[in-house]
């Protein structure tokens, strides 16, 4: 019922369409000003179109001129380059006896190491504990291994002959004995032989003025 | 005024003459729409200057179906901007219920009444209930969004519509015995 009631309403409000009594607007009037609002508010659009534009052009000036001005100012970091320095080998000095004893420690070492290195380590028998004192192998680092590298011994020694001796003093004798000259084309000669001056091998003789 | 898809891009694409056509048919009948949230002439009239305005700059957005879909959709921007012009002034007035008189009406009143003169009844409401009863009986919405559009609840947005009813009736009744009318 109620809702035929609501159709009956519709129905009658909107068939009345007509202006009421007494009331004659001027169409002609009211269409120019509403035709004047839509033209304002396109020409208005259009304005705040640019307007905006405008806006964002000049912030992203603005941006890239602050970033530039911020760029020269900004303290330049100078790289530092430093210098690498050759490598050298340790200036380890290592006695001659010393030396000998690790090379035959180290020699020792290779032979008794495994080609793999083991994970675990190797644990004797109880019976060899017993029967062998526990081998304590010598702590040698790398750089006593590389320094006890024997050098390659020179067969020779270089003598400059033009060279000036120098004879402001005469060599004393214990000098001679200790010293041993070893000449490019022959052997060297004894000590006594030298202490002597008598020739050597092949009738060199060594002036000792 | 029912209006053909060329019609409709002719508008679209800004042909004056065009519009013009389509105010001047339709400006008595959105006046009316106007006028029945507004019963002032004047304030009607700007309400649907406002709308005209309104409807040709965004007729973009307006998806043709058929000859009377221009006109559904030039009467919802109408019923929006009185609704608006109402909710600006604060002009909602829901009447309190002990206010309104309770009277009895006959059921047929409203079915031999005549349009105008239930129109001009209609326009002696209170504003309150002119509002909730043109929104339910006349344009089709439900009590939910109602009470969405005047920030109301749906109870208050029934009894609203009762009273108004029962006012409305009332009001034929006495226009109905002071033009004579048995």
């Amino acid at each position: 019922m109620e809702s035929v009631e609501n159709k009956i309403i519709q129905q009658k409000i909107n068939s009345v369409t007509d202006l009421p009594d007494g009331y004659v607007p001027n169409l002609q009037s009211k269409w120019e000003l509403l035709e004047t609002g839509l033209g304002q508010r396109r020409k208005k659009s259009l304005l705040i179109y640019f307007y905006r534009v405008a806006v964002a052009a000049m912030l992203l000036m603005i941006g890239g001129a602050g970033l530039y001005y911020i760029r020269l100012n900004s303290p330049k970091v100078e790289k530092k380059t430093v210098a690498s320095l050759p490598l050298k080998r340790p200036a380890l000095t290592v006695s001659p006896v010393k030396k000998t004893l690790l090379l035959a420690s180290v020699k020792q070492q290779r032979k008794r190491m495994p080609l793999q290195p083991q994970s675990t380590p190797v644990q004797s028998s109880e019976r060899d504990t017993m029967n062998e004192p526990p081998f304590t192998e010598p702590l040698i680092t790398t750089e006593e291994i590389i320094a006890a590298k024997p050098l390659k011994a020179k067969r020779f020694t270089e003598i400059d002959f033009s060279d000036p001796v120098i004879t402001d003093k005469a060599p004393s004798e214990t000098v001679l004995a200790s010293q041993r000259f070893k000449f490019k084309i022959g052997s060297g000669m004894s000590t006594s032989a030298a202490a002597s001056g008598k020739a050597g091998i092949f009738g060199l003789k060594k002036q000792l003025n | 005024m029912e209006l053909t898809a060329e019609q409709i891009k002719q508008v679209r694409q800004g042909d004056r003459a065009m519009q013009k056509l389509v105010f001047e048919k339709m400006f008595s009948t959105m006046f009316r729409v106007c006028q029945r949230y507004i019963v002032q002439t004047d304030e009607a009239e700007d309400c649907v200057m406002k709308g005209f305005l309104k409807a040709f700059q965004q007729v973009d957005s307006f998806e043709y179906r058929d000859g009377n879909s221009f006109t559904a959709w030039l009467k919802c921007i109408m019923v929006n901007e009185a609704l608006m012009s109402l909710r600006r002034k604060n002009n909602f007035n829901l009447v309190p219920h002990d206010s309104v008189p309770e009277t009895g009406f006959e059921d047929n009143g409203i079915l031999h009444m005549e349009a105008s003169y239930l129109f001009d009844a209609l326009l002696k409401l209170p504003p309150g209930y002119r509002t909730v009863l043109n929104l339910f009986a006349v344009e089709g919405y439900s009590h939910k969004e109602i009470a969405a559009l005047l920030n109301i609840s749906e109870n208050t947005s029934k009894s609203q519509l009762f009273k108004a009813k029962a006012r409305l009736k009332d009001l034929i009744t006495q226009q109905q015995y002071g033009y004579g009318i048995s």
